[in-house]
């Protein structure tokens, strides 16, 4: 009868109109309010996921109204503390440790000077001589320890803006005085005027690190300087030896064979220095020559 | 001339006494910051050396003491090797020069040297040993008639080993002097033998024979008898 169908045609209507009502507030329940609930969660997660331990700054949570959101950034909160205090005497630990070593390496180096001085016979100079190396290079190793530990507590800041071509090339004449045969020659691709923003005195640390590591490896061949587009730094000598490990190569102390020691942390030093201006550095090996490449970006103030 | 070193590791500086107490230095020690401040008020001195890493009171307090007690002495202060900070602030309260620590003995006795050189007025601006003469102001080194030509390096070296004259100076101490912070770096110090090598032979070349002594092993000495 047309009655009926009429009543089935409005309950279905309505039983569609209610079901669109339903569906719609769901979902502006769902994307409004419960998204404003899940807000604080969110935030903590998203500076969970920031946090970073060396930058020595504990975030602070936003309070919220959830007891189970605020026992969450609670813990979370002490427990960033505790670790960050707990990184901060670890490496302050290292910076007074290295600084009390100071002294009794400057008096054995005084009085190995003045040992010097003596009548030495026999087998005396050879150990005079020995006893002077292992002085020197436990100096060395110390004075690196103690640049590291205040490189990563970040004692420096960056503030000056040089002409990176212009800053090697001055470099370079003291560097070829170390090299017996052979050069070290600086090549450019591209625009040599790019400016960049830097340390000036941890650049040329790192700049020396990464050369006196290329002349560990090189005997007669020329280590080669490039720079591209202005502000890409790159190092590289011949080598005889096998590729390093890229993913090792930066570690501290990492050797690839006893031989030819430095202090083990010249490379540390060069990945703290980029890490600490935000540049990257890698190693790659092509056509039997290690190469190490900084990327630096130009400042922004360079706009010719 | 009178030398004050003000340094509180006793072993360091009984040391650097017995480097510099040859030809006519007199040396005094000052161990702590009071009686460094008592002798500097009360006595005169040429030069002081000043240790930045006191007890007591920072070295850097004590540079206004000396620079009104002592404005003709020269002042070279010493600090850790990377205390870029310490070492502007020193230079900047009126040090004349600065040295990190450890330092070799030859080193300072070059900065000591340079200092009362730079400080003396009526200096003579002439280093004389044997039939060699260097010209500090041009540069320029002659050996009897001859001008020896010598590049950057070499001449420096000279430098090192005619003002260190008395005593034998290491591979180290050469190495550090010619290239600075690098030589932390490097662990492999034949340069300097190159150095040494090239510098032997433009003197002899020049008619200035056997100057420089190697003593194998530990290091090199000026061989001239005065």
């Amino acid at each position: 009868m047309d009655l009926e169908k009429d009543i089935m045609e409005g309950m279905m209507l309505q039983y569609l109109l209610i079901f669109i009502v339903v569906s719609m507030s769901l979902y502006i329940t769902m994307r409004f309010v419960a998204k404003r609930i899940w807000r604080p969660f969110e935030d903590t997660l998203h500076k969970t996921e920031e946090f970073n331990l060396s930058q020595d700054e504990v975030p602070e949570f936003s309070p919220t109204d959830v007891l189970e959101f605020e026992r969450l950034n609670k813990s979370l909160q002490q427990m960033m503390l505790r670790s960050t205090e707990t990184y901060r005497i670890r490496k302050e630990y290292t910076e007074n440790a290295s600084h009390e070593l100071l002294t009794p390496l400057a008096v054995m180096r005084s009085k190995l000077d003045l040992l010097m001085q003596e009548e030495l016979t026999g087998n005396q100079p050879a150990l005079v001589a020995d006893l002077y190396e292992l002085n020197t290079k436990m100096e060395h190793l110390n004075r690196n320890l103690l640049l590291l530990a205040k490189i990563e507590s970040s004692q420096y800041d960056v503030n000056e803006e040089i002409v990176l071509y212009d800053f090697v090339a001055n470099l370079l004449p003291s560097y070829n005085l170390l090299k017996n045969s052979g050069r070290v020659v600086l090549q450019v691709n591209g625009d040599n005027s790019a400016t960049i923003r830097a340390n000036v005195a941890l650049l040329e640390c790192m700049l020396n690190n990464l050369i006196a590591n290329a002349l560990r490896h090189t005997q007669h061949d020329d280590i080669v300087i490039t720079i591209s587009n202005g502000t890409t730094l790159s190092v590289s000598n011949h080598s005889d030896g096998l590729p390093l490990k890229p993913s090792d190569v930066f570690r501290r102390f990492y050797t690839k064979d006893n031989k030819q020691r430095g202090s083990g942390l010249g490379l540390a030093i060069v990945k703290a220095i980029c890490d600490f201006h935000h540049w990257n550095v890698t190693y790659s090996y092509a056509e039997s020559c290690h190469v190490f490449t900084v990327a630096i970006p130009r400042s922004a103030s360079a706009s010719a | 001339m009178k030398l004050l070193i003000i340094e509180d590791e006793r072993q360091l500086s009984d040391s650097i006494v017995s480097y510099m107490s040859h030809e006519d230095y007199l040396c005094e020690q000052a161990f702590g910051f009071q009686q460094a401040k008592q002798r500097v008020e009360l006595y005169e001195y040429d030069c002081i050396l000043l240790d930045l890493m006191l007890p007591g009171g920072s070295g850097l307090d004590m540079l206004p003491t000396i620079k009104r007690h002592q404005p003709q002495a020269g002042i070279i202060i010493v600090s850790a090797k990377d205390a870029l900070n310490d070492k502007i602030e020193g230079l900047r309260r009126g040090a004349d020069d600065y040295l990190a620590k450890p330092f070799h003995l030859p080193e300072l006795s070059m900065r000591i040297f340079a200092l009362l050189r730079r400080k003396c007025f009526h200096a003579d601006n002439v280093i004389r040993s044997g039939n060699i003469t260097i010209n500090l102001p041009l540069h320029q080194v002659i050996a009897g008639d001859n001008v020896v030509d010598l590049t950057r390096s070499e001449y420096e070296l000279l430098l090192f080993l005619v003002e260190n004259r008395h005593r034998i100076v290491s591979k180290s101490a050469v190495a550090e002097h010619l290239t600075g912070d690098m030589a932390d770096m490097l662990n492999d110090y034949s340069f300097v033998y190159a150095h040494i090598k090239n510098l032997k032979a433009k003197l002899n070349a020049a008619g200035a024979k056997d100057c420089i002594k190697t003593f194998y092993g530990t290091g090199y000495k000026w061989n001239v008898e005065e």
